[in-house]
């Protein structure tokens, strides 16, 4: 049985619209993900489950039980916010023990229980030394640890989490997901999570729904999401560095691709060309990922497209480059810090054809996922 | 060299900053001082003219407005004079006190609710209540009067406390509603998610995060309830008449007794100067700061 089940759940704000005819089931257990940008409706998402918002339209089941009409404070739900929202002038302490006084808890617990309760999330969250300060004397990472403590110490049925790593320093940032696995290992409990970063989804979700302008652009396993994106807007906002989208007509007699904008001509293998068949169009907009482009300093019968170097990044361990094939730019990532090549260099490209992401023209959707 | 010039430069403009400090609040301060000496000086001294700076203080003023001195007839009676002084402090105690705590139990949740309803006319409803205070007193004076004298409210404290409520409700909703306004919403729903109840929010978030504005909005409103003349004088007769109003005792038909409507002003300013001291520091709310990320 889904734990939490949403049927046409639509969310307006005045005329615009938050969320937009939302239907998905959420299972037991699961770590779900919300990604997109920002502006997408995943807090409204989190506030509608949490029932700090009424959608105008649909419903939200858990467990079977329509809850539409339960007030936030009986829902067995626990959030924490994008800011935090830590009670300004309560202690620490104070703070992660307020869900446990609150009179629509199923068991009452005395002071003892509670300190107890406290005192274990809190060595978990390694904030333990911390119970005694105000909110306004911790660093970010130890708010949100606090904010972490007030929603686990009620072990709530749903966890709603609002992007929890966002505002963190980087260093913080990795410290946290790693004791998100931790977390996740350990409650198993129904969690939602909004992300913007694709990376933290992938890392984390059991399942991710990517959220886009209010509507569901895919749900999916992570590898999903990332090798066959539903269209170019997930394709743009899941990998880095961003995807290389451009258009292409496609020649089925001699298998040949052409690329208007880069003005060249690729030739393509007979099992991309028979899936493009199937479908029937001679127009793309073709995604290559950064990863899947590789080059050599000499033409050969694999790197047959001439381009000239741009500017170029150096990572840790590895290097993006822009280049340039007449008016279209490329980004190339290569796993290799100490290649460097010179500006206006001439470079020879080759595609990996089987790794090239097809996405219908007119619809920006993926050919492979069409039926 | 252009270190020192700029030197000199802020040592000039500390100078005439403070220069025009001293001068403007001598000029501000300078009622004050002339109504505290008049008190202490004696008839003569205070109707000379050029008017004296230098002369003999005398506490009788005080002693007088305070009922501690006995007046001889022309009998050889002598008769306790009866403090308006006292009177009028307590019945402005009374009345303002009442009124402000009238004003809190009803403008705090009205603040509350105007601030976070999502109700389309709810800046009408605020608006409306903001506009008692845009008319003036002089405007409804009358028809109050014989209002309340047919209805039989005239001289009560009742009638004062119902009529004051036009100047404190409007100030304490209007300066608490926008603290209120200002505690992020994200804060309250936190609140709500740990499973309390909308009252529990309102006494033990929203009210302590709005101390600040609470102090502020039941300072000013103090401070203009407790200055306020015109309806404690057509409203009530003596024995509820506040202290503003019982300074006009002191003027009979025989004379003018400057000292003592002077002494008077001075006893009547305390309250608000120690009230002001002990609630300065409320006033300062930097609570708020550092719970949310900003």
């Amino acid at each position: 049985m889904p734990k939490i089940l949403l049927k046409n759940v639509t969310k307006k704000f005045k005329k615009v619209v938050a969320l937009n005819n939302l239907s998905i089931e959420i299972n037991d257990g699961e770590f779900f993900i919300i990604l997109g940008p920002s502006g997408a409706g995943k807090t409204t998402f989190l506030n509608v489950i949490a029932g700090l918002e009424k959608p105008e339209n649909g419903e939200i089941y858990f467990d079977g039980d329509l809850i539409n009409n339960i007030t936030t404070a009986k829902r067995d739900i626990a959030l924490t916010a994008e800011n935090y929202a830590l009670y300004p002038h309560f202690t620490v302490f104070n703070n992660i023990a307020t869900p446990l006084r609150s009179s629509a808890n199923k068991n009452r617990y005395n002071t003892k229980q509670i300190r107890e309760k406290v005192d274990r999330i809190t060595k978990m969250l390694n904030i333990n030394d911390l119970l005694g300060r105000m909110p306004s004397e911790l660093s970010g990472g130890q708010k949100q640890r606090v904010a972490l403590g007030r929603a686990l110490v009620k072990e709530p049925k749903v966890l709603l989490l609002d992007e929890p790593l966002a505002h963190v320093d980087a260093k913080i940032r990795n410290q946290l997901r790693t004791e998100f696995h931790f977390l996740k290992e350990k409650f198993q409990t129904t969690t939602i999570y909004t992300s913007h970063d694709y990376k933290e989804a992938i890392s984390l979700g059991d399942r991710i729904m990517f959220l886009n302008k209010g509507e569901i652009q895919q749900i999916g396993i992570p590898e999903i999401i990332y090798n066959f994106p539903k269209n170019t807007t997930v394709a743009l906002n899941v990998g880095w560095p961003e995807i290389n989208l451009f258009d292409c007509s496609v020649n089925f007699k001699n298998s040949q691709l052409y690329c208007p904008k880069g003005d060249f001509i690729y030739n393509i293998s007979g099992n991309v060309l028979k899936y493009l068949k199937i479908y029937g169009k001679s127009e793309y907009i073709v995604g290559a990922r950064p990863q899947h482009i590789s080059f050599s300093d000499k033409p050969s019968d694999i790197y047959n497209l001439k381009a000239i170097c741009g500017t170029s990044e150096v990572y840790d361990n590895q290097t993006v480059f822009y280049v340039k094939i007449k008016n279209l730019d490329l980004t190339i990532l290569v796993n290799d810090p100490d290649l460097s090549l010179m500006l206006e260099q001439e470079l020879w490209l080759g595609f990996d054809d089987q790794s090239l992401i097809f996405f219908d023209k007119e619809t920006n959707e993926n050919v492979k996922l069409k039926k | 060299m252009n270190k020192r010039k700029k030197l000199g430069k802020n040592v000039f403009a500390n100078l005439s900053t403070n220069v025009i400090l001293i001068l403007s609040f001598s000029f501000l301060l300078f009622p004050v001082y002339w109504i505290f000496t008049m008190a202490i000086k004696t008839n003569p001294d205070i109707l000379t003219y050029p008017p004296k700076f230098f002369f003999q203080p005398t506490i009788k003023g005080f002693q007088y407005i305070l009922g501690l001195t006995k007046v001889t007839g022309a009998t050889g009676v002598s008769a306790g004079v009866e403090s308006y002084f006292l009177i009028g402090i307590k019945n402005s105690i009374v009345v303002v006190v009442s009124t402000i705590l009238i004003s809190l139990a009803a403008g705090l949740p009205a603040a509350y609710a105007l601030a976070r309803s999502k109700l389309k006319s709810k800046e009408n409803i605020a608006f409306t209540i903001l506009s008692f205070r845009f008319a003036p007193p002089l405007l409804v004076i009358v028809p109050l009067y014989l209002l309340f004298s047919k209805i039989g409210l005239y001289n009560s404290y009742f009638s004062l406390i119902w009529v004051y409520q036009l100047i404190s409700l409007p100030m304490i909703l209007w300066i608490v509603r926008g603290y209120m306004e200002d505690i992020p919403i994200e804060i309250e729903q936190a609140g709500m998610v740990d499973g309390h109840s909308r009252i529990w929010i309102f006494f033990r978030i929203v009210l302590p995060l709005a101390k600040g504005g609470i102090a502020a909005g039941t300072l000013l409103a103090f401070i203009y309830c407790w200055n306020n003349f015109l309806f404690g004088m057509i409203l009530a007769s003596v024995n509820v008449q506040p202290v503003t109003v019982q300074a006009m005792r002191y003027l009979t038909p025989d004379a003018i007794m400057f000292r003592e409507v002077a002494a008077i002003c001075i006893g009547a300013a305390l309250p608000l100067l120690i009230l002001s001291t002990f609630l300065q520091g409320y006033l300062i709310s930097g609570l708020s700061m550092g719970a949310i990320r900003r």
